[in-house]
């Protein structure tokens, strides 16, 4: 009788993890693979991401494809309604509205991020620092938090703007100046709760310095407050963006959106129209 | 309680002398000296320094603070050169009228805040709430000019029911009683602040309704109405003592908006009218004043909410 030699494993084994005693082996379950499918699942979240890509599409796209006129005026075209040429119809210096949205847009999205990244990044390091080190050092720092979030935060920003000029580079930083107050207070609150947590020790047990421990353990744990308050700062900065524009005080090489609502482009509006 | 008490008070303090500091700051930095102003655009540079030597203006900075600090504690807010009076004064003439705008409208703001609040919470997840909520983020994402504009349109001018310019009498007596010309400013203050407002109330209510005091209340036999009335009113009415004081920048901000909108002649309109003259003695006068206010509320506030808590008051 031959000697049969042992057979291989039929190919189709599976080769990768195997399961333990009645388990079961399911797709990726940590990380930004979990994060993407938890976020598509989720209705709201893939309209507000739509939402979100439109505007931008819309200020930055939307320029190359629709060719509305925003720089030459036209005084026979003044204040016309909306139809053929202009979808939207023609400011009271015969500006094309449609356009001016779009390029407007594009200068409060770019204060609205910038200022928002800026705020964020100053923020969370600052009360991360504050929370860890405790003691007088963070009594000290929250009352400089204090004192600046106690001052009205559009008077500060007027002032500026009306003596240094408003372009999106010093807009973005008085806002962000700003903005990274609530963070730094926030940040502070959750790493209070998250050093007496075990992983602090273990880390600390292991040596890491106090930088490591920032930005390796206490930041990334809390990063949901953070992600939920940037969304507002985003909010915030354009809005307070389009209320300098408003008062007459916006940018003044760009268009921005409040600008299109000035006092003075109003009351054009109004006498012409007779309302 | 009494240490509470004093601690506050002495970190209130602290806070209010960081922020003069921060306030001379920006003074110093931004209009260091207003002999350009006084002696004109075209003096030298000889006669601005022998003008800023003579008033002080050229002294170490600390020199400066402390001296500024000085007129402050005195009542003096500085000088106006550009409308030529005392900042002191134009505040004075200006103040009761811009106190009657924030007041009614936070009045109004809490008085229909509190019920909505409470409505959405018991009739959870309902049309009604879900309603509410829908109109609440419109509002609150609304900038108030925007709201200003449209309420104008809509009510002064398409369907003449109120007048489009806020009333422009001196008296502010004569002003309280003209509801025809005041109505819509207050109508969009009040608006913007319902807005935060009722979502806060609203998950303060919800969060109160699951206490246990309110199933042993019903538990009791007590009515509906009177649980309501008489255990969740009371106490989910707490956080709103604490964000009555935190609104107050917002309040001030949106003030500014509403009197340029409205054309009110409150300290808003004043604070723009500077701003288009470049007068930063007003200017940073008034940013302090409201940073003092802020200050001054929250520890108005948080003292409130001991007073009304007995909770805090114990611990």
């Amino acid at each position: 009788m031959t000697h049969v030699a042992p057979s291989l494993p039929p190919l189709d084994i599976n080769r990768g993890p195997t399961a333990p005693e009645g388990g079961e082996i399911g797709p990726v379950q940590s990380g930004f693979k979990l994060a993407m499918r938890e976020f598509a699942q989720n209705r709201l979240a893939v309209i507000g991401l739509g939402i979100l890509a439109f505007f931008v599409l819309f200020c930055f796209v939307g320029p190359l494809i629709y060719h509305g006129d925003t720089i030459n005026t036209s005084l026979e075209n003044t204040l016309l309604p909306p139809g053929a040429g202009h979808p939207l119809g023609t400011d009271n210096v015969g500006l094309d509205v449609l356009g001016q949205l779009m390029k407007g847009g594009q200068a409060s999205l770019e204060v609205g991020f910038f200022a928002a990244f800026i705020g964020i990044f100053i923020g969370t390091i600052f009360g991360a620092v504050a929370g860890l080190i405790g003691g007088f050092v963070d009594s000290g720092m929250m009352r400089v938090v204090d004192v600046f979030l106690s001052v009205p935060f559009l008077f500060v920003v007027l002032i500026v703007a009306v003596r240094y000029g408003a372009s999106v580079l010093s807009l973005s930083l008085i806002i962000g100046g700003y903005t990274w107050l609530v963070p730094a207070r926030l940040v502070r609150g959750e790493v209070l709760t998250l050093r007496t947590r075990d992983f602090v020790s273990a880390a600390r047990a292991a040596g890491s310095s106090r930088g490591r421990l920032i930005s390796r353990h206490l930041i990334p744990n809390a990063m949901s407050v953070i992600i939920v308050n940037v969304t507002f700062n985003v909010a915030d900065a354009i809005l307070a963006v389009a209320t300098l524009g408003f008062l007459g005080f916006g940018l003044t090489t760009r268009m921005s959106t409040g600008a299109t609502c000035s006092p003075t482009a109003l009351l054009t509006c109004r006498r012409a129209t007779g309302g | 309680m009494i240490s509470y008490l004093i601690r506050r008070i002495g970190t209130s303090i602290i806070i209010l002398i960081g922020i003069s500091f921060f306030i001379f700051f920006l003074l110093h930095i931004i209009y260091p000296s207003p002999a350009i102003d006084v002696l004109g655009s075209r003096a030298n540079t000889a006669l601005i320094d022998a003008w800023n030597k003579e008033h002080g203006f050229d002294d170490p900075f600390i020199v400066q603070y402390l001296h500024y600090m000085n007129q402050l504690l005195h009542g003096n807010l500085g000088y106006a050169y550009k409308f030529n009076q005392n900042v002191t004064t134009l505040f004075q003439e200006r103040w009761a009228r811009s106190a009657y705008l924030t007041f009614m409208s936070l009045l109004l703001a809490v008085l229909v805040a509190v019920p909505l609040g409470i409505f959405q919470a018991i009739r959870r997840n309902s049309v009604g709430d879900n309603v509410v909520t829908s109109l609440a983020f419109i509002t609150y994402a609304m900038p108030v000019f925007f709201l200003a504009l449209i309420l104008i349109q809509v009510f002064a001018l398409s369907f003449p029911v109120f007048n489009f310019e806020a009333s422009q009498d001196t008296n502010v007596f004569v002003v309280m009683g003209d509801w025809h010309s005041m109505t819509l400013p207050i109508l969009t203050l009040a608006l913007v602040t319902i807005a935060g407002f009722s979502r806060y109330m609203r998950s303060s209510a919800m969060d109160t309704l699951t206490q246990d005091y309110i199933k042993a209340a019903r538990a009791k036999g007590l009515t509906e109405r009177m649980v309501l009335t008489r255990h969740l009113v009371r106490n989910a009415c707490l956080p709103m003592i604490t964000l009555i004081g935190l609104t107050i920048p917002a309040l001030l901000a949106g003030s500014l908006i509403t009197e340029t909108v409205f054309n009110y002649q409150g300290l808003g309109l004043l604070f723009y009218n500077a701003l288009n003259n470049a007068d930063y003695n007003v200017l940073l006068a008034y940013t302090l004043i409201g940073a003092s206010l802020t200050v001054i509320g929250n520890l108005v506030a948080d003292l409130a909410l001991t007073v009304a808590d007995p909770r805090i008051r114990l611990a």
